[in-house]
């Protein structure tokens, strides 16, 4: 069973996301369950085991007890030396524009990698945690020159972690930005058009102060050291949360950056709230102020919003919005995205997503643009 | 091991000290408590809800239009606030409840022809519409639910167009049923937050509904 989800997780998809809307089962920090204090890459041993005893549905686990599937949850339990926590990770895309009209179907290997925490002492207070893996060439660059510039072949983190006291983690390597809700989907505005999808990761230093109520976390980054250095994004971010009630916590972030063309600044405030057992609400909003060094300055804002309910042990439903607007000037457009989906998690190690979403603008004009439809389903597997 | 993890995340990290429970823990908690049905056959009756709900809608739809000899399709838009006065039932416990609603609104649609033959637009045109709604809604926490909803509804709308214009959109009155999807979230005691998509089969429209909701009783 083991060798198929690898030739599985090789040849189509993961499970290396963050998820805040876990708030609902009253896990509120990332750190509970990441290598990474600020979420996203590899769960360390307890979010494992969570997943499987707690996330996960039991339908494919057969006689197995919950402790049995927590034991049996990390890769090849009980074989591996204490010190070394591999995984491979895959995950696959196959998005369907203008369902049941004209379109084409495409699938996209969005993610193919292996990765590893190496722990130097029984603490964990100093840890190694990297992935090298593959990373398709994103569809508006193919067939262009740039697209022969683009390594498929990279490591979207690696970094040492060192645990300075109880409160205080530091962070050295490649890992994401530290800004607002890391949400799994990377193509939400608040992701995607604030420069911190699923390639913006940086090299950099992360400093995540956590407090039981509240934590603070500051990144300076030096920007991605495999670009060329005229285009690495050079700045600081940070972040501040702080728990108003259990499952309750409300967020401010900050980004700022530049390099030799661009400057960029983003502010933004945010709030995740656990409901009942299993369900959430998210929001976030911003400010995007781009400054070229040519050309004129943009300042535009984003919106995202996701209620996600538990519906049984493995499977949720969630309704999400987001509005964007690149420049708050007259006659641009507010960009809206609706959508609806199910997220499941069917098994031990595995993950299935599917989502309708609607996108339209609005304009103060007569003219009404088409809205657009599209059905994305992912698949993500974790060994 | 697993208790071996969990001691050594508990050691190293104080946040987990005040957020993380034992997963092994949390389930024999689940186990040991009351099942629903249980908890259900111990509670009072779940007594009858009216409920008043209003917010924003936002929809796209085709309407046929026609200048002369010309015919065709325009794209419109329509935004609006659309209000709601609902009764709810329970039905066997406290888990499933029919609902039974009013509906009543208004707003304004826009569009602009995309041919030639017709390029007139549109701005601003006062839409009304009412319309009744039944449905079953399925409580899954004590302060959620999601609903199936069946949404049959009449809209008018209030064509001003410059005189002596050839231009002639249909639509001025038009019936409609939907099929609903709605997701309903306890804010507090009496309020609730309400989101839900909609299919309007006669328009072919999808219906956004963003509203806050009221509980009377």
């Amino acid at each position: 069973m083991p060798f198929f989800y690898l030739l599985f997780g090789l040849l189509v998809p993961n499970l290396a996301s963050a998820y805040p809307e876990f708030i609902g089962y009253k896990y509120s920090t990332c750190l509970t369950c990441h290598y990474n204090g600020q979420g996203n890459g590899a769960l360390n041993e307890y979010g494992r085991a969570l997943f499987a005893t707690e996330i996960s549905s039991r339908k494919l686990a057969g006689s197995k007890t919950d402790e049995q599937l927590g034991e049996g949850s990390g890769f090849l339990p009980g074989k591996l030396p204490k010190w070394l926590k591999p995984g491979i990770k895959a995950r696959n895309l196959v998005y369907r524009p203008n369902p049941g009209g004209e379109g084409e179907t495409r699938f996209i290997l969005m993610q193919a990698e292996v990765n590893a925490a190496f722990l130097f002492d029984q603490e964990q207070k100093f840890i190694f945690v990297g992935s090298y893996g593959h990373a398709p060439i994103p569809n508006r660059i193919k067939g262009q020159p740039a697209a022969a510039d683009t390594n498929e072949w990279i490591s979207r983190e690696h970094y040492f972690r060192w645990m300075a006291s109880e409160s205080l983690w530091i962070y050295a390597g490649m890992m994401d930005k530290v800004y607002g809700l890391r949400i799994v989907n990377h193509t939400a505005y608040s992701r995607a058009r604030t420069g911190l999808a699923q390639n913006d990761q940086t090299h950099g230093f992360m400093f995540h102060y956590i407090k039981p109520s509240w934590e603070w976390t500051t990144h300076l980054f030096g920007g991605n050291f495999f670009q060329d250095a005229d285009v690495r994004q050079m700045g600081a971010s940070m972040m501040y949360e702080y728990e108003v009630a259990e499952a309750w916590r409300l967020g401010i972030s900050g980004l700022y950056s530049l390099n030799e063309f661009v400057n960029n600044r983003r502010l933004g405030i945010h709030s995740k709230t656990g409901l009942g057992y299993g369900s959430s609400l998210l929001f976030e909003t911003g400010l995007i102020n781009d400054a070229p060094k040519k050309g004129d300055a943009r300042l535009g804002y984003y919106v995202f919003s996701e209620a996600q309910q538990r519906l049984v042990r493995g499977y949720h439903v969630f309704v999400s919005g987001q509005m964007y607007k690149d420049d708050m000037k007259t006659g641009r457009p507010d960009l809206m995205k609706t959508s609806f989906g199910f997220l499941t998690f069917p098994g031990l190690r595995s993950e299935f997503r599917i989502e309708i979403e609607n996108t339209r603008q609005l304009n103060t004009s007569a003219d009404v643009a088409k809205e657009g439809w599209g059905l994305l389903a992912q698949i993500h597997l974790s060994l | 091991m697993i208790h071996k993890w969990i001691l050594l995340i508990s050691l190293i990290s104080v946040h987990a000290h005040a957020q993380t429970k034992s997963p092994s823990k949390k389930a024999s908690k689940s186990s040991s408590g009351k099942s629903a049905t249980q908890k259900d056959a111990t509670r009072p009756p779940m007594p009858n809800q009216l409920q008043f709900r209003m917010g924003g809608v936002i929809w796209q739809e085709n309407i046929k239009v026609r200048n002369g000899a010309s015919q065709g399709n325009m794209e419109t838009q329509s935004q609006g606030l659309v209000g709601s006065l609902a009764y709810l039932i329970p039905t066997g416990g406290r888990t499933w409840l029919q609902t039974y609603a009013v509906d009543f609104g208004f707003g304004a649609i826009k569009g602009k022809g995309r041919s030639a033959a017709i390029a007139d637009e549109l701005k601003g045109q006062l839409w009304i519409l009412g319309g009744f709604t039944p449905g079953i809604i399925y409580r899954t926490s004590p302060i959620s639910a999601v609903g199936l909803m069946l949404p049959f509804t009449y809209r008018m709308i209030e064509w001003k167009l410059k005189d002596g214009s050839s231009f002639n959109p249909e639509g001025d009155s038009s019936f409609s049923v939907g099929i609903s999807g709605a997701y309903i979230n306890q804010l507090s005691k009496n309020n609730y937050l309400y989101l839900s998509t909609t299919y309007q089969t006669n328009w072919a429209a999808n219906v956004w509904n963003l509203s806050w909701q009221y509980k009377f009783f």
